[in-house]
């Protein structure tokens, strides 16, 4: 493909003003020089006019199918639900653990064993509940909350990561948790340097790591 | 845009989850939105549905030319988005995810319906779009035979030109969206421009007459 083909192909998008800097440079430049480029330029920007202006036959979109959506997602919903557990009888539950627990050990064995259920529970609530209200936030890496410095990323973690993976992968991306988690559970992580591609590099280094990284995305400015 | 489907406020959303020093940017706000919703946050999804529904819709619309379908493949787009965006990885944005979603709805819809399947090969009777000599003599009308070409492109070209120009997509991200090399996109574009080639003259010499 000649170099004049290859700003051709790129003309639509240079029209619909979505090539990067360096293609859009390219291509102005190219146009500067070219008559034939401009008058097909002109023709991609009455294409554009075409596919942008309202069309008289066309129908709106109706909000109300918003409607339509709700009644899938709840019957997709219901098919997901497990099956009803079957009704259980209580006074022949009671019945038979009275039954099973004739000495005074197994008593103590049961008692201590309700006690273990009722710590685990109260450390469940107490980590759902995440921070006490006030309680400030201070990032992962140790520091107060950066303010400068390189691009930035949203990151979600896998609920099975650790403190030590976390601190790990932070130390090989030479980044730092700025912001999180949010109430989905994500983080903002800022780089200590780069630019966009650095950006782009962490995010697909995270995701090289499913097992501790549910998603990454760089955050564009 | 068309309007919102729900009268829920984006903003405020945003101000809601957003810290003081990482303000949500856009892309990070359906970032979040589909994180919400693969917990099952229905709010996140009526926000997302008003954003994205009308203009999968129109896309949908302008494709297949049947206002129920279209409305079927926007509800069925919807409904992938629900069950999938715990699968959602970032590894292309929530945007260029959803379209592919779409993408693949409405071509899906699309083969179902013989009237507008037109393989690639199969378009020769769009090359022949000449303007008549009425049309050309009114530019409105003009217009109107330009749409109606576009209508006649077969489905993978009418994508791109609608993905182009009405969803702003660069060549890459519809590379992305349709799964194939970026080198596709840019031949597709080329052929379809190639077949409206004899109105857009027309359109244009018209405008210069005015």
């Amino acid at each position: 493909m000649s170099d004049l083909d290859e700003i051709r192909s790129l003309l639509p998008w240079y029209a619909a003003g979505t090539l990067d800097a360096g293609e859009t440079a390219a291509v102005e430049t190219a146009l500067a020089g070219s008559e034939e480029l401009r008058a097909e330029l002109r023709e991609l920007r009455a294409l554009q006019d075409v596919v942008l202006a309202p069309r008289a036959a066309e129908p709106s979109f109706r909000p109300s199918l918003i409607a339509g959506a709700w009644q899938r997602i709840d019957a997709y919903e219901r098919e997901q639900r497990p099956a009803r557990p079957v009704q259980l009888q209580p006074l022949a539950g009671l019945r038979r653990l009275w039954a099973e627990f004739s000495s005074p050990a197994q008593w103590v064995l049961a008692a201590q064993f309700t006690v273990i259920l009722a710590l685990g529970g109260a450390l469940a609530i107490s980590m759902s509940r995440g921070p006490a209200a006030g309680s400030e936030f201070s990032t992962l890496a140790g520091g107060a909350t950066a303010t400068a410095g390189g691009p930035r990323l949203t990151v979600a973690f896998q609920p099975s990561a650790t403190e030590a993976d976390l601190r790990s992968l932070l130390e090989r991306l030479d980044a730092q948790v700025v912001a999180g988690p949010t109430a989905e559970q994500m983080y903002t992580l800022q780089l200590k340097r780069g630019g966009a591609a650095e950006a782009e590099h962490a995010a697909a280094e995270l995701r090289a790591a499913p097992e501790l990284v549910r998603f990454a995305v760089p955050e564009h400015p | 845009m068309d309007a919102p489907a729900v009268t829920l406020d984006a903003h405020d959303f945003e101000m809601t989850h957003a810290t003081a020093d990482a303000p949500a940017p856009a892309v990070s706000r359906d970032v979040h939105l589909l994180a919400a919703i693969a917990r099952g946050d229905r709010r996140s999804f009526e926000l997302l549905y008003a954003d994205y529904a009308p203009r999968v819709f129109r896309f949908a619309y302008r494709m297949i030319r049947d206002q129920s379908k279209a409305e079927e493949v926007t509800n069925d787009v919807m409904l992938d988005i629900w069950k999938g965006a715990k699968s959602f990885e970032g590894r292309s944005s929530p945007a260029t995810w959803i379209f592919g979603v779409a993408r693949h709805r409405t071509l899906n819809a699309v083969r179902g319906r013989t009237l507008y399947l037109t393989d690639l090969g199969e378009a020769e009777e769009v090359a022949d779009a000449a303007p008549s000599p009425e049309a050309s003599a009114d530019g409105n009308r003009l217009g109107e035979q330009l749409q109606a070409a576009l209508d006649r492109l077969s489905a993978e070209h009418r994508e791109v030109i609608e993905l182009t120009f009405m969803e702003g997509k660069s060549y890459r991200e519809i590379a992305e969206i349709a799964h194939c090399p970026e080198n596709t996109i840019k031949t597709r574009m080329f052929h379809a421009k190639k077949k409206l080639a004899p109105l857009l003259s027309a359109v244009l010499e018209d405008g210069a007459r005015e």
